[in-house]
């Protein structure tokens, strides 16, 4: 899957739907209409929950690819 | 001339071609596209430059699409999960893992294969064996009335026969009786021009017969059944082979010599059904021989048939009828009591005088817990091949896990795995059990045809059955490994050094010992069986029942008969005798001796013989002498009857059965009924009005001797053709039910340990797979091939040892139940258990072996490059 400036639009539709994050149009007469995102509180705790995983993973995988790691020397 | 806003407005048009898209989100990326271009003309670029490269940033419209759309689909619930794209993911995945894995999923395969092969003609063989009578309208309105009689000293008599007066007098005073019917069965030579042929399966019945059970008549009616003495009704099958073509009704047809009228045609009655009628005479032909018979009491020989009015409580109405042949029966020790018509054929008591169809419930009980034990040694197969392979398994986990699966989508994905595997499995039983069919209609005894599945309802009916079982094979073998594998944790599972597929290995040893225990329960079953059966056809019956041909020959002619036969080459001996002498069943109460107690009532058997029988049997007199020709009022008695009489010296003393007999002789005892039973006292009268006729012959003439009885046969009975029969045939078919469930048995044991060392096979081909660089440097480090195969055999050989000695109690325990149903039985001797014990570990050993030897053998070097 390319990742392109378009792609963005669709994640942040699902992360509203999620109620993860809010958002809100704001006219204004000297410019374009704007649509604004704002984080919601679920979506703070989802963050963190999401980056701990991550950071699980990444250990794991580091671990395996690590080239120091001890399943070689034998 | 490039034009913006035009540009633009194409551009939005794409993104109205798709669904997914709202007017707002639109309007959204419209904004996006705007001010991007504004951003890139501020820093120089031209409109159209601006333009193009803000589209091209944002990229393909249609990914877009499909990842917005995939926002408006609902959150995955049990049917998202459903849904195609996934099963197809699924299948892909399972067809994957099957092609990786190709021996282990044969292995699978051919295990449930096997055991669903069974499952499935085992059913057959049980829904048809429950099946039986229940094809009658009135089935659960219809019953047997049948008899215990109670004799002092001696066990209860249970009886299925029943006096001529019982079914009329029921029916007269009791409401609660919506009909009767008084049953005999008959066979009759049916003359037609071309042929006198003997037929079989036929009935004398009352008219009501016809509204009590169901017997549709095709054509006729039976309207004046009570009032022609002579008329007859025929099933199909007798109307085609005497009738052929022409509608037989009203026609005459000639039953041992008398016309009958044929007023109706009936449909074949089906297999399943306890009565086999082939065509029905009129009862009252009977009773108008001698119309005193209508009010007899004293003698049960023909069977009651009464239909109960709805809604009429069984025990209560039993409790009425009790005594209904005592209260007509002066000093009768009789009571009666109904049976459901549809427990006859299944029912578990031993009936002195029954019909000859008969099932037993034990052994429906027992082949569907067979086929039930050996369906679940081939689930577990796959569930202790799934779970060992489980470090394989285990990464595509770990990894499903990382980016996102869930445990219910692995859940989904194992158990698709296992039901696909059923369904193959499924497809090719099917088509074995249609290739075995024949086969095991032979065995079982059974007409299981294809038609019968064929057939809309009975078809449809099976295939939900199948697909239900297959179904359910599915998640019973899958669930366990879906489970366990899916409960794997990504992180552990993916550390490669982890895994070693020990996870279950505590449960998967349980299962194999729990498999072995089955198999080894089943081969001593099949060993037991196998000896009694042989025991019971060794056994000395008293008699020698070997080069034995016997016939029915009309009494006035059977002397003749056999004076004529004696002297032919190849004859050792002609006797006559009223009973088959595995079938006696006649008995009284009614005889006296000296020193009798009167108050006592005792039952003795009694039967007819000339002077010959006894010598043609080569039966052992014990005392006093044989009977002679010159002989009258004389009888013998067996030694059971010694006993029971407690005569000290019994020869010239004077028996009282109505007349005056004088005891000349004991004979040894002999079995005159199936082994199951205890011998029972007999008294055997000189009699000269005797049908049958026994031949003994030289083995070494064996060839013309049914030649040379048919050559004196038309000679004497020239009107009628010659039936001869063997009474060692007779004997096998006393035994017939044990000696197919001896066979039966012997290949659901076969199967059984089949299977059990499939898996086994399977477990050690893995364990050795892996341990295959364990072998390797244990090997350049000097173990011997002797350690190596002890390595590697050692854990399986335990397990199949512990099995032995759980079953080992087991199968003593059920076998010594089974011996209890024969007064002669072998002992349980521990060699039995020893062989049995021996032959399973030594399938097993050679099963374990093969790879095992295979690894140690290998030369080392290649085990260790197999990197």
């Amino acid at each position: 899957m390319k990742w392109s400036d378009g792609m963005l639009y669709p994640v942040l539709h699902r992360l509203e739907k999620e109620d993860l994050i809010r958002s809100e149009w704001i006219m204004s007469d000297s410019s374009r209409p704007r649509k604004y995102y704002e984080i919601t509180a679920k979506g703070k705790k989802e963050l963190i929950v999401e980056k701990e995983h991550w950071a699980q993973v990444s250990s794991v995988l580091s671990q395996i690819w690590d080239v120091d790691s001890p399943i070689k020397t034998t | 001339m490039f034009n913006m806003e035009k540009s633009i407005n194409k551009w939005l048009r794409n993104f109205s071609k798709y669904r997914a898209f709202s007017h707002g989100s639109i309007r959204e990326m419209e904004l996006h596209l705007r001010d991007h271009i504004e951003d890139l003309t501020s820093k120089g670029l031209s409109e159209k430059d601006a333009f193009n490269r803000a589209v091209n940033e944002f990229g393909q419209i249609n990914t877009m699409a499909k990842e917005e759309f995939s926002n408006q689909i609902p959150k995955s619930t049990i049917i998202s999960l459903l849904n195609t794209a996934m099963i197809r993911n699924y299948f892909k995945i399972a067809t994957r893992s099957f092609w990786k894995n190709k021996f282990y999923a044969t292995v699978n395969i051919m295990g449930l294969t096997i055991g669903l092969t069974i499952v499935f003609l085992i059913s057959l063989f049980v829904t048809d064996e429950l099946s039986f009578d229940q094809f009658h309208a009135k089935k659960d309105q219809l019953y047997r009335v049948v008899e215990n009689q109670y004799y002092d000293g001696q066990p209860v008599f249970p009886v299925a026969v029943t006096p001529t007066a019982l079914a009329p007098s029921l029916k007269a005073e009791y409401p609660e009786i919506a009909n009767s019917t008084r049953l005999f069965f008959d066979n009759a030579i049916f003359d037609s021009d071309e042929s006198k042929i003997v037929e079989e399966e036929g009935i004398l019945a009352d008219q009501n017969i016809f509204e009590m059970l169901t017997l549709p008549l095709i054509e006729g009616s039976i309207e004046s059944f009570k009032e022609t003495l002579n008329a007859i009704v025929i099933n199909e099958e007798l109307a085609v082979k005497y009738f052929q073509e022409s509608s037989p009704i009203s026609k005459t047809i000639t039953l041992d010599k008398e016309e009958y009228v044929v007023i109706g045609v009936m449909q074949n009655v089906p297999n399943n059904s306890h009565l086999e009628i082939r065509y029905i005479r009129n009862f009252e032909k009977y009773l108008a021989q001698d119309p005193e018979r209508a009010n007899s009491w004293r003698s049960n020989w023909l069977y009651t048939y009464v239909e109960l009015a709805p809604g009429t409580d069984l025990n209560s109405f039993n409790e009425k009828v009790i005594g209904q042949i005592k209260a007509n029966n002066e000093g009768s020790i009789t009571d009666i009591y109904l049976q459901p018509m549809t427990d006859i054929y299944l029912g578990s008591v031993a009936f002195v005088v029954e019909v000859s169809k008969k099932g037993e419930m034990i052994y429906v009980r027992i082949f569907t817990i067979v086929a039930l034990f050996i369906l679940l040694i081939s689930c577990i197969n796959f569930m202790n091949l799934s779970t060992a392979q489980s470090a394989k398994r285990a990464k595509e986990v770990g990894l499903r896990k990382t980016v996102g699966g869930t445990r219910q989508q692995l859940v989904f994905q194992f158990l698709t795995e296992s039901i696909m595997l059923a369904l193959i499995a499924v497809v090719i039983s099917v088509v074995l059990v249609i290739l075995i069919l024949p086969y095991f209609n032979q065995l079982a005894n059974k007409q299981f045809e294809l038609s019968l599945l064929i057939n809309p309802v009975a078809g449809v009916r099976w295939g939900i059955g199948i697909l239900a079982i297959a179904l359910l094979t599915g998640l019973i073998a899958g669930s366990y490994p879906a489970i366990f594998l899916s409960s794997l944790s990504p992180i552990s599972s993916l550390k490669p050094d982890v895994v070693t597929g020990k996870q279950g290995s505590g449960l998967r040893k349980v299962l194999v010992v729990l498999q072995f225990v089955i198999s080894v329960v089943l081969i001593i079953g099949t060993v037991v069986m196998y000896k009694q059966l042989q025991f019971i056809q060794n056994t000395d019956l008293g008699y020698n029942k070997e080069n034995i041909i016997y016939l029915n020959v009309p009494q006035d002619q059977s002397e003749i008969f056999a004076n004529e036969l004696r002297g032919k080459t190849g004859i050792i001996g002609v006797g006559r005798g009223s009973n088959h002498p595995a079938y006696i069943f006649s008995s009284t109460s009614g005889i006296g001796w000296p020193d009798k107690n009167p108050e006592e009532t005792i039952l003795i058997h009694t039967t007819g013989m000339d002077e010959n029988y006894m010598s043609t049997m080569e039966m052992n007199m014990i005392d006093g002498r044989h009977f002679k020709h010159s002989d009258s009022a004389v009888v013998i008695i067996n030694e059971r009857a010694r006993e029971i009489m407690a005569l000290d010296n019994p020869i010239g003393q004077e028996i009282n059965a109505g007349e005056k007999y004088t005891i000349i002789g004991v004979v040894s005892d002999f079995n005159f009924k199936s082994v199951h039973v205890p011998i029972e006292p007999l008294m055997i009268f000189k009699s000269n009005e005797l049908r049958r006729v026994f031949i003994r012959y030289n083995e070494a003439n064996s060839d013309q001797i049914v030649a040379s009885i048919n050559e004196v046969w038309t000679e004497i009975v020239p009107d009628r053709e010659l039936d001869y029969y063997f009474l060692e045939d007779d004997f096998n078919e006393l035994y017939e039910a044990e000696q197919r469930t001896s066979q039966l048995s012997a290949y659901f044991a076969g199967l059984a340990i089949f299977i059990s060392c499939l898996g086994l096979f399977g477990l050690v081909s893995y364990a050795t797979e892996q341990r295959t660089k364990e072998v390797g440097i244990r090997k350049v480090l000097g173990a011997s091939i002797n350690d190596l195969f002890m390595l590697l055999t050692g854990d399986f050989t335990r397990l199949v040892i512990i099995s032995l000695f759980i079953s080992l109690p087991i199968g003593w325990y059920l076998m010594d139940k089974w011996l209890e149903g024969f007064a002669y039985h072998i002992n349980l001797s521990i060699w039995v258990f020893v062989f049995s014990g021996a032959v399973a570990l030594a399938i097993a050993l050679i099963t374990v072996s093969y790879q095992s030897v295979r690894a140690s053998l290998n030369n080392p070097v290649h085990a260790l490059r197999n990197e």
